[in-house]
C-alpha cells in the first residue's frame, strides 16, 4: 500500500494528513515533505495519523527527525492519533513523551 | 496434529532485500495468520516486529547485489514462529542494538518495538551456519 500525502494551511499551521502505510519504503516520502515544508518557513506542522494503516518505526524516525528540524525554529509538531495500533508504537518507544497527541484536530492546531 | 498438517502450516517467502518488497512480507503473514487466528491487536503486533526485522535485513543489506530476504513463517496451535535471514549478506544484531538517548533520535526503536511485541526473540545459525533472527509469538489460549 502506497503512503498519500495531503497538505492544507490552516490557522497558521501546516496539517499533513497521511492515508496508507509508513514503512521503510514509504517513510522517505514523509521526510521529503516535513523536509520541505520547514524550507519554505512552516514550522507549525500537524501530523493526522487517523487513517494511517499501519506504522513502524521507520515513520518515528521520520516524525522524530522533522520535530529536530523545526524546533531548532522554535517550531514544534503535534499528532493526531485515536487508532491504539498506531499510538502503541508511540507507548512502547516512550515517545508519546516528547510529541503532543490528540485525537481531534482542533486540538491539535491549538497546542502547535 | 499430524505432521502433515504441520508440514502445511510453514510458509516460506524469498523476496528481494529491498524496502519496496517488506509490504509483501507482512501481507503474505497477516493473510496466513489470519486462518489461525482473529484477534486483530496480536495480528497488527507481529506484523510490526516482523516489519522492524525486515528494514533491518534491509538496511544491511543495502549495497548487495541480489541479496535475498529470507521469511519462514510456521503455524502451529498455539504459537507462531517466523525466521528472517538473509542470502548476499550475514546479519548482525548491533544494526538493531536500541539507542540511550537524551535527546531523541531518528533511529534506533526497532528492537525496543520487537521485544515489547514478540514472546521470544533470539539469533540462531542454520544448517549452513546462515545468521537468522527468530521471533515467537504465543497466541492466547
Amino acid at each position: 500500500m502506497d503512503l498519500k500525502i495531503a497538505v492544507e494551511e490552516k490557522d497558521d499551521a501546516m496539517v499533513l494528513r497521511l492515508d496508507g502505510e509508513v514503512d521503510v519504503y514509504t517513510a522517505p516520502k514523509l521526510k521529503s515533505r516535513l523536509i520541505d515544508l520547514v524550507d519554505q518557513g512552516k514550522f507549525k506542522i500537524v501530523v493526522d495519523l487517523e487513517k494511517v494503516a499501519f506504522m513502524d518505526s521507520s515513520g518515528l524516525g521520520v516524525l522524530v527527525g522533522g520535530l529536530k528540524r523545526v524546533r531548532s525554529h522554535d517550531g514544534s509538531i503535534s499528532l493526531i492519533c485515536s487508532q491504539e495500533n498506531i499510538l502503541k508504537i508511540f507507548r512502547i518507544t516512550g515517545l508519546v513523551k516528547i510529541f503532543p497527541i490528540f485525537d481531534n484536530e482542533g486540538q491539535a492546531l491549538e497546542s502547535v | 496434529m499430524s505432521e502433515e498438517v504441520l508440514l502445511e502450516n510453514k510458509v516460506k517467502l524469498v523476496i528481494p532485500a529491498s524496502s519496496e518488497y517488506v509490504s509483501l512480507a507482512r501481507l503474505a503473514l497477516g493473510g496466513l495468520i489470519r486462518n489461525f487466528l482473529s484477534d486483530e491487536e496480536i495480528i497488527e503486533d507481529i506484523k510490526i516486529a516482523v516489519s522492524e526485522v525486515c528494514n533491518s535485513v534491509v538496511l544491511q543489506a543495502e549495497n548487495v547485489d541480489n541479496a535475498t530476504l529470507d521469511l519462514s513463517f510456521s503455524v502451529q496451535e498455539e504459537e507462531i514462529t517466523i525466521d528472517v535471514g538473509c542470502t548476499g549478506k550475514e546479519l548482525e544484531l548491533a544494526a538493531l542494538t536500541p539507542i540511550v538517548w537524551s535527546e531523541p533520535e531518528e533511529r534506533g526503536y526497532g528492537l525496543s518495538l520487537i521485544s515489547a511485541l514478540m514472546d521470544k526473540v533470539e539469533l540462531i545459525s542454520d544448517d549452513g551456519n546462515k545468521t537468522i533472527l527468530r521471533l515467537r509469538k504465543y497466541f492466547p489460549s
